[in-house]
């Protein structure tokens, strides 16, 4: 429903965060993306669900440019990403993301992580970018670990630590690509926790998860996924009571005991 | 062995000079050769990549000797009049690309695609990708190899004597044929040799020690 509100002629409209219309993608012959439409408000949560190989973290990954798309148009804070490397980075200084594996620099303390981007992409200095950094590392619960190398750091807190470095550039936009599927069970709560007080914010964040109660507590839609598509969309508590699809109740069913 | 210094020491002291000279020389452009290499090693582009593997497995796997001869006889076959130290330095640079093409290929894979993902999420352009996250991983990886490649190069190019480069082994030879101090003058040669390649060793530990010099902003 909110995907048809998105046909208004003007591309820039500065309540919608992302825009997704009609792309489709494909690696070699195998199509892994086909013909995706999503409209994400400026505040708004998101959660993408489905199998693994649906295609959900692909379509995330389009949103940054890390993935290119074939076909169709998407704009980030009405900005077009297309094979131009300025309009790429436009939308990579505005657009944070959290990976599955962190992928926190080793050779940087959690500091030097944070500040690196604000101090090379922004030019912020160095006291402005520490104190930004500062002011993250707090709100993730971490700042005591500040001089320590990553390699030093649980999973969790090397989460948190990725989180605080995509908020140092002050991003509109959170990308999470499957937060918490890389590690040990008792430190999913704490990252969770993290980007919960995330949505409290207001940050506009898309979440690949299978973090079904997450999704419950934030989420304002809820995106099944399956075979390049999006199959269903729904508010959570529809989406959990009353899935329409077939493959969203099988999904489900598997995920929820 | 005094006389002999006195007398021949100069020959001896260029030889070892022009060892040094061919080897560094030769290491430096083989290493922007080779990484050149190892970015064609890396690519997609398919017959690129199977030429450079072409290369390196040729010179990897061929003795030096034979490279150097075959290359002197491959310019006068060109009919071209190259000077010998120049054909040396020419050897030294193909041997070292393949090799430092290996060890910069084997540094770039063992910096994870989650690190270059990390650095482009982060508005982070290539050129200072390489700087600020590839480089400052891999050099420690790279450091070590490059400085037992470079030790290696020390000794192989003694090989170029057989092409008559006049480096500091051929030295050792144009001594002997005109004192028959055999024995004296190869070890003579020999802890040169020595004092070089453990030179190299030292100078590349402390560089090793201080890699804090890599990461920015430090």
């Amino acid at each position: 429903m909110l995907s048809l509100v998105a046909q208004s002629p003007s591309p820039v409209d500065t309540n919608v965060a992302v825009s997704i219309r009609d792309v489709s993608k494909w690696f070699g012959a195998f199509q892994v993306l086909e013909n995706i439409n999503l409209e994400v408000r400026v505040g708004e949560r998101i959660v993408i669900a489905g199998p693994s190989g649906s295609g959900k973290s692909t379509m995330i990954r389009c949103l940054n440019g890390l993935e290119r798309h074939q076909k169709g148009k998407i704009l980030v804070n009405g900005t077009e990403l297309s094979e131009n490397r300025k309009k790429i980075d436009t939308v990579r200084k505005e657009v944070g993301m959290v990976f599955q594996h962190f992928n926190l620099f080793p050779h940087l303390t959690i500091l030097e992580n944070c500040t690196l981007a604000p101090m090379w992409v922004k030019n912020a200095d160095r006291r402005q970018a520490e104190g930004i950094a500062a002011y993250f590392l707090e709100k993730v619960r971490i700042a005591d670990q500040a001089h320590k190398y990553p390699g030093q750091l649980s999973g969790g807190q090397q989460q948190r630590v990725a989180i605080a470095r995509a908020l140092c550039m002050k991003p509109k936009v959170l990308l999470f690509d499957e937060p918490t599927s890389a590690l040990d069970p008792e430190m999913v709560r704490e990252v969770l926790d993290t980007m919960v007080s995330l949505a409290k914010d207001g940050m506009t964040m898309l979440c690949v998860t299978h973090e079904m109660g997450f999704a419950r507590q934030v989420a304002d839609r809820v995106i099944f996924m399956d075979g390049g598509q999006i199959i269903e969309e729904n508010t959570p508590s529809e989406f959990f009571a009353n899935p329409q699809h077939e493959r969203a109740k099988a999904f489900l069913s598997q995920i929820i005991h | 062995m005094i006389d002999l210094l006195s007398n021949y020491g100069v020959i001896i002291l260029r030889g070892f000079l022009w060892t040094i000279i061919l080897v560094t020389g030769g290491f430096a452009i083989g290493s922007v050769f080779g990484a050149v290499l190892a970015i064609l090693l890396v690519s997609k582009q398919k017959l690129l990549n199977w030429l450079a593997r072409s290369y390196v497995e040729l010179i990897r796997n061929t003795p030096f000797l034979i490279q150097a001869m075959l290359l002197f006889a491959l310019f006068g076959i060109m009919r071209m009049r190259l000077e010998p130290l120049l054909v040396g330095l020419i050897a030294i640079a193909i041997y070292s690309a393949a090799y430092m093409a290996e060890i910069i290929r084997g540094g770039l894979a063992s910096v994870s695609d989650g690190q270059r993902e990390g650095a482009r999420a982060l508005a982070i352009g290539p050129f200072l990708e390489f700087r600020l996250i590839i480089l400052p991983q891999l050099l420690p990886f790279v450091l070590p190899a490059s400085v037992n490649l470079l030790a290696t190069l020390c000794k192989e190019s003694a090989f170029l004597a057989g092409v008559s480069v006049a480096e500091l082994t051929f030295s050792g030879q144009v001594v002997i044929t005109q004192t028959f101090l055999v024995f004296e003058v190869w070890a003579v040669i020999g802890a040169l040799y020595l004092v070089l390649v453990l030179s190299v060793m030292a100078a590349a530990k402390r560089l090793e020690k201080k890699m804090t010099w890599l990461i920015p902003g430090r």
